[in-house]
């Protein structure tokens, strides 16, 4: 090993080392030379002898250097020779092995990209590592990226450590293309974005401060993926005239197909607007601005934040107005700003909530990959048997164990890199699976751009050619040579070594699949739990869409005004039951904002009291509908119906209302516990700064789907410039929240499947190698008058004890596992016994199945034709 | 392979180690180990050294030291460091490694029974 490391070693710094070399060679020549001259002989003449006494200094140094590399790389030349050899002789036993690890290797590839783009990979804009993104301190020590456009205004003004500064907001526009409504991420930015950040244009030209202002001519700059969705990338696009909120913009640019905003991967936004059109476009509480800059060059973090809090105190100061009272002096000194490096973009890495899921996707295919290693080796074992004969034969002219066992290495080495290069090709349909599974951000993943990516499967791909490859590579020239060369298979030891390899590494494989199984059982029963929750309201023939009118200017009459004609005309349209909308999705309840005829198109009781009315208007005295739970809570053993709102919801009610009516809890998410305490307004009469958006609600009479024309064309003949968004069935609202369940139950099904196929391909190789070992036993045995039951009971039971000795290892690690996905489980224990039995019995049956095939071989077992057998 | 190396015309009938084969396989190597028992040396210095305790018998010249060194290198037995040499000039001194020594002892007893065979059969045929 020590000498690996030395050569190794050497070849990294190999120049310097010949160097050494040379130097040494030199100084020994000068010393002869100098001996010599004492000697009496001339300067000229002596430096001729030395240098024929020491020989030909170019060939030594060649010799010196062999003496590191050349030995050595021939041999791994000449092994990698004989390896790939050897893999075609044997091209079925080839195929298996390098599909099981190309599967262990795609699956790990896959997983690996995902993280690789959401966790390592660097924003692609110039020099990336001067970008910050800025938060403010608040004196509770949380921090916002929230600032009113004057902060950001201040701050450009006044500050030497910044080179460029950019304000942006991201928000959801209204965008009317050829009279085809639609809603579309969009980024409002300050003039300077496309500067800053150091991106162009692939088509036109990006904007500039030039257009950023009032009275600017308005502009629109759209994505690689927006050019290609609605444009099918064409060179027209440039130049086009859009609309945002019914206001005419001209396509001015489009930006590179790796440019996604400002973080690393992800769709980013559609289109780039300048940030002067903020306030007309935007949703109505997006009032604060975000802030990007670009330090100096030479300016560190640190230097920028401590620069910048001292002006930005000084705005925070100016904000207040003077004279500062003691407090707001004292809090503006607590408060400051924080630079954070924008190199891997805006908000690195994965979101809180998603780490669980991904840490335990992560986890499984790490699990599946050690399974792929230990079947490749059961399978390297099985085939060492049949090579006992040529590894005795080199061992006996002369080959050393060592080199033999690094020729074995060799091998694995060589498969687990071919498994690994189709892995590539797995891992690429894998990832586009994945991505869509797992909350990563989708990202085309092509293995021919990514080092990193490549770099992890070959990395991967050799060590796991060494874990697989070392056990049966020891084993396998710890040959016994005498009973060999005479024809025996390698000595009763040796044998029964092998055997007990392969007999663990099945047990090792059933145990590890069991676990896996038991993981994916629990988290199916956890779903079908889910799946029984009744959501308390009657979700199945009710159409669910968004629709933002105060993205088309709406102002506060016209909205209603609106809200009333499209509820009028969608109640008109036959097939429809009714129709009505809502401020909250169904999935929030508290405080909600509602149109008449709400409980009814969601089939929700009334209990008591009416609904509301269209004659319920902002002139009309305020009213109120509370739930069942607010009434039992804030009214007990007391009739509601009359009565004044309680106290603590006239702020958000802005004053106070008579309670008409008190309708039924809804189940509003799966994972809520208590009661639904919610009160209702009319959406006539909410205060001012609500509204501005709501989700609309349309019951169907037959199929709801065949209704969605229907709906789109009476909402567009109000406004044809209205997107709706997000057209849906209230069901699948309702079940959106346990689709990280759902998909993670499948997940784990699918390399539970893997995992049990693995597991009983190894079972069937062993138990068939080992029947085949012994088909000389079994025909004395034969001989002797066993009946072929006995014999085929022999074989089944050998596969049995097997499969329970990796039943007896698994159900251990299975608890020990799941106890970690206890959290992610709805209405069934850790421990549930019905999925550790069932999945235990679908582990039996399917070891009993792999092994009858070899068992059925051992019952037919001819003896005549076994004792002639050798 | 051919002669790569001559000394002097000198009335003494001498060896000069450059080829392996004109020596028993490793003497040199055993030779180099066993120099550096009195402590560290250069090239220069060992090649000195075997030479003088030869009584000029053996002359080791460069082609042969260094490739044999690099391998003792290889192996782990010796550690080079830079450093001073007697007349101040910067030389690689060669120290031996407690491996180098364990194989010394290993290789010496191995080239006394050889040579002892050696001996034997000069000796009675």
């Amino acid at each position: 090993m020590g000498r690996l490391i030395r050569r190794l070693l050497y070849f990294v710094r190999q120049r310097e080392l010949e160097a050494d070399l040379a130097e040494e060679m030199h100084f020994h020549r000068e010393m002869k030379q100098r001996e010599l001259e004492r000697d009496g002989m001339s300067q000229a003449k002596a430096a001729l002898a030395a240098g024929r006494e020491i020989g030909n200094v170019t060939l030594a140094r060649e010799d010196a250097r062999a003496v590191w590399i050349w030995p050595w790389l021939e041999s791994v030349w000449q092994d990698f020779r004989i390896g790939i050899r050897t893999l075609a002789k044997h091209p079925g036993f080839t195929t298996v092995a390098v599909l099981t690890m190309a599967l262990g290797i795609g699956a790990n590839t896959a997983i690996f990209s995902l993280l690789d783009a959401s966790l390592f990979r660097v924003l692609r804009v110039k020099d990336p590592q001067q970008l910050v993104f800025l938060y403010d301190v608040l004196p509770n020590g949380r921090t916002s990226d929230g600032f009113p456009i004057q902060t950001f205004e201040g701050l450009r003004d006044h500050n030497r450590s910044l080179s460029g500064i950019v304000a942006y907001d991201n928000s959801r526009v209204s965008v009317t293309i050829d009279g085809d409504p639609e809603m579309a991420p969009a980024d409002f930015v300050s003039g300077s974005y496309f500067d800053v950040l150091g991106v162009s244009a692939v088509v036109g030209r990006t904007f500039t401060d030039a257009d950023d202002g009032p009275g600017k001519e308005p502009v629109a700059v759209i994505s690689d993926a927006y050019w290609h969705r609605r444009f099918a990338r064409s060179a027209a696009a440039v130049g086009k005239t859009i609309y945002l909120a019914k206001i005419p913009f001209k396509i001015i640019g489009v930006t590179s197909a790796d440019f996604h905003g400002r973080r690393v991967t992800g769709s980013g936004a559609y289109i780039v607007l300048p940030m002067s059109v903020h306030s007309q476009l935007a949703l109505r509480d997006h009032t604060a601005v975000s802030i990007m800059a670009r330090l100096k060059p030479g300016v560190t973090v640190e230097q920028a934040a401590g620069e910048l809090t001292v002006t930005y105190r000084q705005i925070l100061a100016e904000a207040a107005g003077l004279p500062l009272s003691p407090q707001t002096e004292q809090d503006i000194r607590r408060r400051s700003l924080q630079p954070k490096s924008g190199l891997r973009g805006e908000h690195p890495g994965l979101r809180p909530n998603d780490t669980k899921q991904v840490r335990m996707v992560t986890a499984v295919v790490g699990l599946v990959l050690l399974i792929a290693c230990f079947n490749v080796a059961n399978l390297l074992v099985a085939r060492a048997a049949a090579r006992q004969k040529e590894i005795a034969v080199r061992l006996s002219i002369g080959a050393s164990r060592r080199r033999l066992i690094r020729q074995l290495l060799t091998e694995s080495v060589l498969l687990a890199v071919l498994g690994g290069a189709c892995g590539l090709i797995f891992a690429k349909w894998g990832a586009e699976v994945l991505g869509n599974v797992l909350p990563f951000d989708g990202l085309p993943f092509d293995p021919r751009q990514d080092v990193a990516v490549l770099a992890f499967t070959a990395v991967v791909s050799v060590l796991t050619g060494f874990l697989f490859g070392l056990a049966p590579a020891l084993t396998a020239t710890r040959v016994d040579l005498n009973p060999v060369l005479q024809g025996n298979d390698g000595g009763a030891d040796a044998r029964r070594q092998r055997h007990r390899l392969a007999k663990s590494l099945v047990i090792a494989q059933v145990a590890l699949s069991l676990a896996l199984l038991i993981g994916a059982g629990l988290l199916i029963r956890s779903v079908a739990r889910l799946l029984e929750v009744e959501p308390g309201f009657d979700a199945g023939k009710v159409l669910a869409m968004d629709a933002y009118p105060v993205l088309l200017g709406y102002d506060r009459p016209a909205e209603l005004r609106f809200y009333r004609d499209v509820l009028d005309r969608l109640n008109a349209t036959p097939g429809v039951r009714s129709a009505s909308l809502s401020r909250l999705r169904i999935t929030k309840g508290g405080y909600d904002l509602i149109a008449p005829r709400y409980f009814e198109t969601l089939g929700v009781n009334l209990v008591r009291g009416r609904d509301f009315s269209f004659a319920d208007t902002s002139a009309s005295p305020k009213v109120a509908i509370i739930s069942e739970s607010t009434a039992r809570e804030s009214f007990p053993d007391e009739e509601p119906i009359g009565k004044r709102l309680p106290v603590r919801f006239e702020r958000i009610f802005g004053g106070s209302a008579e309670i008409v009516g008190v309708a039924k809890d809804l189940k509003r998410s799966v994972w809520q516990l208590g009661g639904d305490v919610t009160v209702y307004a009319p959406y006539a009469q909410a205060p001012p700064e609500q509204l501005g958006q709501v989700d609309l609600f349309v019951r169907a009479a037959g199929d709801p789907i065949d209704l969605i024309p229907l709906v789109r064309q009476q909402i567009q003949s109000v406004e044809r410039h209205l997107a709706l968004v997000d057209i849906h069935l209230l069901t699948d609202e309702v079940q959106r929240p346990i689709e990280s369940e759902r998909s993670t139950a499948i997940l784990l099904s699918c390399f539970g499947a893997i995992a049990l196929a693995l597991a009983s391909i190894g079972l069937y190789g062993t138990m068939a190698y080992a029947v085949g070992r012994r088909t000389r036993e079994i025909g004395i045995r034969v001989a002797l008058g066993a009946r072929s039951g006995d014999m085929l009971w022999m074989v089944l039971r050998e596969t049995l004890s097997l499969a329970l000795a990796g039943v007896a290892i698994g159900v251990p690690v299975a608890l020990a596992g799941t106890r970690l996905l206890s959290s992610m489980l709805f209405g069934v224990a850790s421990t549930d016994v019905l999925t550790f039995s069932s999945v235990i019995t679908v582990m039996l049956t399917v070891s009993v199945m792999a092994g009858y095939i070899p068992a059925r071989r051992a019952a037919h077992v001819d003896p005549m034709i076994a004792l002639r057998y050798e | 392979m051919g002669e790569r190396g001559w000394g002097p015309a000198r009335n003494k009938k001498k060896m000069t180690i450059n080829q392996p084969p004109d020596l028993l396989p490793g003497t040199l190597d055993l030779l180099i180990l066993k120099t550096l028992v009195r402590g560290a040396m250069h090239g220069y210095g060992i090649a000195q050294f075997l030479r003088a305790s030869s009584d000029d018998v053996l002359q080791v010249g460069e082609s042969s030291l260094y490739p044999a060194l690099q391998r003792l290198l290889l192996n782990g037995w010796v550690k080079a460091e830079w450093g001073a040499s007697e007349n101040n000039r910067r030389a690689r001194y060669y120290t031996l490694t407690p491996a180098g020594r364990k194989q010394l002892a290993s290789e010496r007893q191995e080239f006394t029974r050889l040579i002892g065979a050696i001996q034997k059969i000069l000796e009675n045929a």
